[in-house]
């Protein structure tokens, strides 16, 4: 019984990387309509940074920073360049997955050949365990977690508190509408793709924090679980991926505890699944859209 | 209930907007087909016809959402024919569409923020203040978000958004297409006249031609994408003409000049 309640802990520390892809993701898919299915490889990019630059001497959270500002330019540049191209072409929404999932292909492997599919370990040196009741944990899991936590309500206040954040929900939820009150669509679009990118080479650093190791398909690990979140914490929604996120992470835990992490993905699909069978409006306003727009 | 009279002349104010000979589409298509209109302060405007003539298609041409094929916008003197969409507002257009008229899933108040994005920050909160006495109903539900007001209520919060840029001329489609009968008069005949009185110019696209052309200073008849017949709303109130440019197509009745 321990075990599982120590699967809490776990999960909780889990839930830090997950939450951090699924706010970045939901962030982009509610503005662009985009099911940015290269995302996950990104954050593997965002991981591998992060890596590099802890190696290199540098502290492991700056490491962190720093692999979010070039995920950040990286996604930037791949959205104005190759999504950009086949919007112009008139590609819809299934296209446009199909293109980032390319998208994903190139880079993995790309990374693979660079690694030679070697995977690395991120030694952070030997921490003492703190505990609350049953569950323990280092103060390095602790910082993972305040991190997405303090993330979350930076995010969470921008969104809510700023003229800039106000009119990036007023452009998610209907772009026209924000044009005729004068806001430059476009532009709050490119910020969009600029904090999304922030948040999935948080989440990738995080990640490769949390299971100490790295290599070329890292962030496919992450990938099911963070678009599982940001879909059933309504796509769009910020807040919602924050229970979303939690829920995900102890219920993947627990039930690595009890059958092997390989059923990591059975249960992120398997709670998209039911989810989608609880509410089927989740997906409305998200996939259902027809039109993408990424005018960047 | 009529607030223009009937004994109106039929001079008009200087104009405010005028749209010239503009021919607006999807592609090859022509939907509308050389059209002009104009509005002038303090009057209402009537963008009457059928469906399917153009009516919201020249309205999303001035807005902006679809590009000008021929012709010319000016507001104020100034043309704006080839502005992008976003910076209409700025130059002083107001839009209210038709269904998609608030952000449902922002709070009362930061719709208007969102209809005052383009003015400073320290004049967002007086102009909302200005808006709110003309609407005080929205008051009280300003933490409310958007998306669960009644349909008059979502509908006067469309147009107070709209209103906080300051608009030079405020353009409504169908501004009483979901409301009961009893509301929609009173957005027409309070609402709307209200803002005329105070010199806004306002154009609207109705398809409750009575109750519009009550309201309405001044009509337009748009079929297949022209402009088929213009005049005072009193006189078109009048002419028989009317119903059967609607029935008939007007294939069979001349232009009418204004």
């Amino acid at each position: 019984m321990d075990l599982y309640i120590e699967g809490v802990g776990f999960g909780i520390i889990a839930a830090a990387s997950i939450l951090l892809g699924a706010m970045g993701f939901t962030l982009q898919f509610g503005l662009t309509n985009v099911l940015n299915i290269g995302y996950g490889a990104i954050m593997t990019a965002g991981a591998f940074v992060c890596y590099i630059l802890h190696v290199w001497g540098l502290n492991i959270w700056a490491a962190v920073f720093f692999a979010g500002v070039a995920t950040s330019l990286l996604t930037l540049l791949i959205a104005k360049t190759i999504l950009t191209v086949y919007v112009r072409k008139g590609a819809a929404l299934f296209e446009m997955a199909m293109i980032t999932f390319g998208v994903a292909l190139i880079l993995e492997n790309g990374l693979a050949a660079l690694t030679r599919s070697n995977t690395y370990i991120l030694s952070m040196g030997l921490e003492k365990a703190h505990s609350i009741g049953p569950i323990r944990f280092t103060t390095t899991q602790l910082v993972l977690v305040l991190l997405a936590l303090t993330v979350f309500i930076l995010l969470d206040l921008f969104l809510h508190a700023t003229k800039v954040g106000k009119a990036l929900r007023a452009t998610a939820v209907d772009p026209d509408l924000a044009r005729a009150c004068g806001i430059a669509t476009s532009r709050i679009i490119s910020v969009a793709w600029l904090m999304s990118g922030f948040l999935c080479g948080l989440a990738g650093g995080v990640f490769t924090i949390d299971i100490f190791t790295v290599n070329a398909f890292t962030g496919d690990t992450l990938m099911p679980l963070v678009i599982v979140a940001a879909l059933m914490g309504k796509a769009g929604s910020v807040r919602g991926a924050v229970l979303a996120s939690l829920v995900l992470g102890i219920v993947t835990q627990v039930v690595s505890i009890a059958g092997g992490s390989s059923y990591d993905s059975v249960v992120a699909y398997g709670a998209l699944a039911i989810a989608l069978l609880a509410r089927p409006k989740l997906l409305q306003g998200g996939l259902v859209a027809e039109r993408v727009q990424i005018t960047v | 209930m009529s607030t223009s009279d009937d004994s109106a002349p039929a001079s008009r104010p200087a104009p405010t907007l005028v749209a010239e000979g503009v021919s607006f589409g999807y592609g090859p298509l022509r939907i509308v087909d050389g059209a002009s209109l104009q509005v002038g302060q303090g009057e209402i405007v009537a963008l009457l016809g059928p469906n399917g003539a153009g009516k919201s298609t020249l309205v999303k041409g001035i807005i902006g959402q679809l590009p000008l094929i021929e012709g010319k916008l000016t507001l104020n003197g100034i043309d704006f024919s080839k502005t992008a969409s976003q910076n209409r507002c700025r130059q002083g257009i107001g839009y209210v569409p038709q269904l998609r008229d608030v952000f449902p899933t922002l709070s009362v108040w930061e719709n208007l923020e969102m209809g005052g994005y383009m003015l400073s920050n320290e004049a967002v909160k007086g102009r909302i203040q200005e808006v709110l006495e003309i609407f005080p109903v929205l008051t009280d539900m300003h933490h409310r978000k958007a998306g669960s007001l009644s349909g008059g209520e979502r509908k006067m919060l469309g147009i107070a958004r709209a209103l906080m840029a300051k608009p030079s001329v405020l353009i409504l489609d169908e501004p009483t297409s979901n409301l009961a009968p009893n509301v929609a008069m009173r957005v027409l005949n309070e609402v709307v006249s209200g803002l005329a009185s105070t010199g806004q110019a306002v154009l609207m696209i109705e398809q409750r031609v009575e109750m519009a052309l009550n309201v309405a200073t001044w009509g337009y008849v748009l079929i297949q994408g022209q402009v088929r017949l213009a005049g005072p709303a009193s006189t078109l109130r009048e002419a028989s003409e009317l119903g059967n440019l609607f029935f008939t197509g007007g294939t069979s009745i001349p232009a009418a000049g204004n």
